[in-house]
């Protein structure tokens, strides 16, 4: 039953949410890794409703540094500041934020209608899904993060499969072998590193190091309030922004299906579209509501539009969702293909949460909004450490007090940070790490069941068609990439 | 083509798999590399020019950080959770502070001692999660 302790926990998340994505160097997936711990005495309807409202609030609070100090709160909120900035500079703070924070609220409510229609359908597919499909599925899923890795395909393809190795580190489920386990480590390794603390250490803690890298400086402050002297918010701005909303929309959903694609491309995908379909593209950049528009919907629609191929076929659309998977396993829930016939009560408060958090969100932003501008002046180095003591507390009661699984924390921080010094992405490791398992499972069931034999995964009609879009991937991939490359040298030249 | 499953061996056939994946992807990023400086005219290993960290990247912090994060591990394993989570703490905010001045040493201690004391009350004893 969706009760008061659902939306008191939707609340909580949303606000907090907020305050992450408000905060440029902290970002909706920190937030969910960090609150993850809290959920261990929830059950899981609250614990979700927790985490969908951090989820929505980390993405939306990304809007309010991006209009007023040019800095994007979260990756996803990159595009806002095009024009969303220099609205604030011209004394239109309040109406950006305003614009902003409506849309949003659309983009999410949008996404979550294709969340609603698109996940059963292609959950009652996968259930039809023999461990070739299942195995194919997670290839495609591999290929896709390759396909949209621009210009680093062949690092996040490594990426993919390191964090398949890291998963497959402990004890092999058919035979109970251990492989690729120090002899001094065989009890703390015994199942492998834990999901928890490898994915809190590389978007958390890694961040965490870069900042002190840094030097921890503080963000630029507001100047002035977010009222100025310019036009004033009014509904009548979303006067001819229809086929604008509807197309960011669409395509914030899409790119929240695709696995391994953040909000950033979303919204730069989104944004790009917007001015090349509009009558005036030389006003972007400068302060148009349409760009606007277009990066705040894609944003917020990628929200929903990530869970569809988590709840349908196990596979998380982004660095965020992947998070979520922990929250589900903490449960002892696998979500997959029978995720909605199983919990049919879970999925139910999963699509009603996801309403209620937007609704809060804009309930919570756009009223008072002259105060939540003010959580950008909140110094960051001061939440930081309370962020550690968060870290370490959900690392160590994963297993009920395991002094290994903090190491295990530091380790993936400091891993997570030389990745992002030599451009290697976290998100295709993290989804490689959790589909790694699953990947071995299936693959070792369908060579037992052929006898050895490859052309098992050939045989199957659905099978076939995952492999047709596999190759498309890949044939995708590999000229985007070529195009990217291409560009990048010319912009150099 | 077969790959005959034998159970005693069979924990090692995925992991071979990845790791001889995983080393054609590095052969292809070395050769991509190559092309790629043969092209600019600039040196495959820059050990000269080359820099890990940002210029001017703050040592202090990053390191003192790193090493005061390992501190922390071994000061909860034999002083328990909240007298290490104090003492750490406090050391993260004046490490992470760019002031060091009465008034930011004051603060320091009190987000220390306030939140350690929070997060202990609403895990440890609200939420009864296990703690060092």
């Amino acid at each position: 039953m969706f009760g008061i302790m659902n939306i008191l926990m939707s609340f909580l998340g949303v606000v907090i949410g907020i305050i992450f994505g408000a905060l440029p160097g902290m970002t909706a997936t920190m937030a969910i890794a960090v609150f993850l711990p809290l959920t261990y005495s929830l059950d899981l309807g609250q614990a979700l409703c927790l985490l969908l409202g951090l989820y929505v609030g980390g993405i939306s609070g990304g809007l309010v540094p991006a209009i007023l100090i040019n800095i994007p709160g979260t990756p996803s909120s990159i595009t806002t500041g095009f024009d969303g900035h220099p609205m604030a500079a011209r004394g239109e703070g309040e109406r950006a934020l305003k614009i902003g924070i409506t849309v949003s609220l659309i983009g999410g409510l949008i996404s979550l209608l294709a969340l609603f229609f698109f996940t059963p359908p292609l959950a009652k597919l996968a259930i039809k899904f023999s461990a070739v499909e299942k195995f194919l599925i997670i290839v495609f899923a591999m290929t896709v993060i390759a396909a949209l890795s621009k210009g680093s395909m062949t690092k996040g393809v490594f990426a993919g499969f390191l964090g398949v190795l890291v998963t497959l580190i402990g004890r092999f489920f058919d035979n109970q072998q251990l492989r690729m386990v120090p002899s001094f480590l065989t009890v703390e390794l015994g199942s492998g590193f834990q999901l928890l603390p490898v994915l809190i250490g590389l978007f958390a803690l890694s961040q965490i190091l870069e900042e002190a890298e840094a030097g921890m400086k503080r963000n630029p402050k507001m100047e002035g309030g977010i009222k100025g002297g310019g036009r004033k918010f009014s509904f009548s701005d979303f006067k001819g922004q229809g086929v604008n909303t509807i197309r960011s929309a669409a395509i914030g959903t899409f790119m929240g299906i695709l696995p391994g694609v953040g909000g950033s491309a979303a919204s730069l995908l989104s944004y790009s579209q917007a001015k090349n379909f509009s009558k005036h593209p030389d006003e972007f950049g400068k302060g148009c509501v349409d760009g606007l528009v277009a990066s705040e919907v894609a944003n917020n629609a990628l929200t929903g539009g990530a869970l569809i191929p988590l709840l349908s076929l196990g596979i998380p659309g982004d660095s965020t969702t992947a998070v979520l998977v922990g929250a589900f396993l903490l449960q002892g829930i696998q979500v997959g293909p029978l995720f909605i016939t199983q919990n049919p009560d879970l999925w139910r408060d999963i699509l009603l949460g996801l309403v209620v958090c937007n609704i809060i969100m804009f309930i919570v932003m756009f009223y008072p909004i002259k105060y939540i501008a003010k959580i950008i002046n909140i110094p960051k180095n001061r939440l930081y450490p309370v962020v550690i003591l968060m870290c370490v507390v959900g690392s160590y009661a994963i297993r009920n007090g395991n002094m290994f699984d903090v190491w295990t924390l530091l380790l993936f921080g400091i891993v997570g940070f030389v990745f992002s010094k030599t451009g290697i992405p976290a998100a295709p490791f993290l989804i490689g790490f959790i589909l790694g398992d699953d990947f071995e499972k299936y693959f070792i069931d369908v060579l037992k069941s052929s006898e050895g034999s490859f052309a098992a995964f050939f045989n199957r009609p659905i099978g076939n068609i995952i492999w047709v879009l596999i190759l498309i991937s890949l044939a995708y991939a590999y000229f985007d990439n070529k195009r990217t490359k291409k560009i990048e040298a010319q912009n150099k030249a | 083509m077969k790959l005959k499953i034998i159970n005693s061996t069979s924990h090692w056939v995925m992991p071979r798999i990845v790791m001889g994946i995983l080393v054609v992807l590095l052969v292809i990023i070395g050769i991509q590399r190559l092309i790629h400086c043969r092209k600019t005219g600039t040196p495959f290993i820059q050990l000269k020019n080359y820099r890990f960290f940002r210029p001017g990247w703050d040592k202090v912090k990053l390191l003192g950080g790193i090493l005061t994060f390992v501190a922390y591990i071994y000061l909860m394993e034999f002083l328990t959770f909240l007298p290490a989570s104090i003492i750490s703490i406090f050391i993260f905010n004046v490490l992470f502070d760019n002031e060091r001045t009465k008034k930011s040493m004051i603060t320091s201690g009190v987000i220390s001692v306030g939140f350690s004391v929070f997060i202990w009350l609403i895990f440890g004893v609200l939420f009864r999660i296990t703690l060092p």
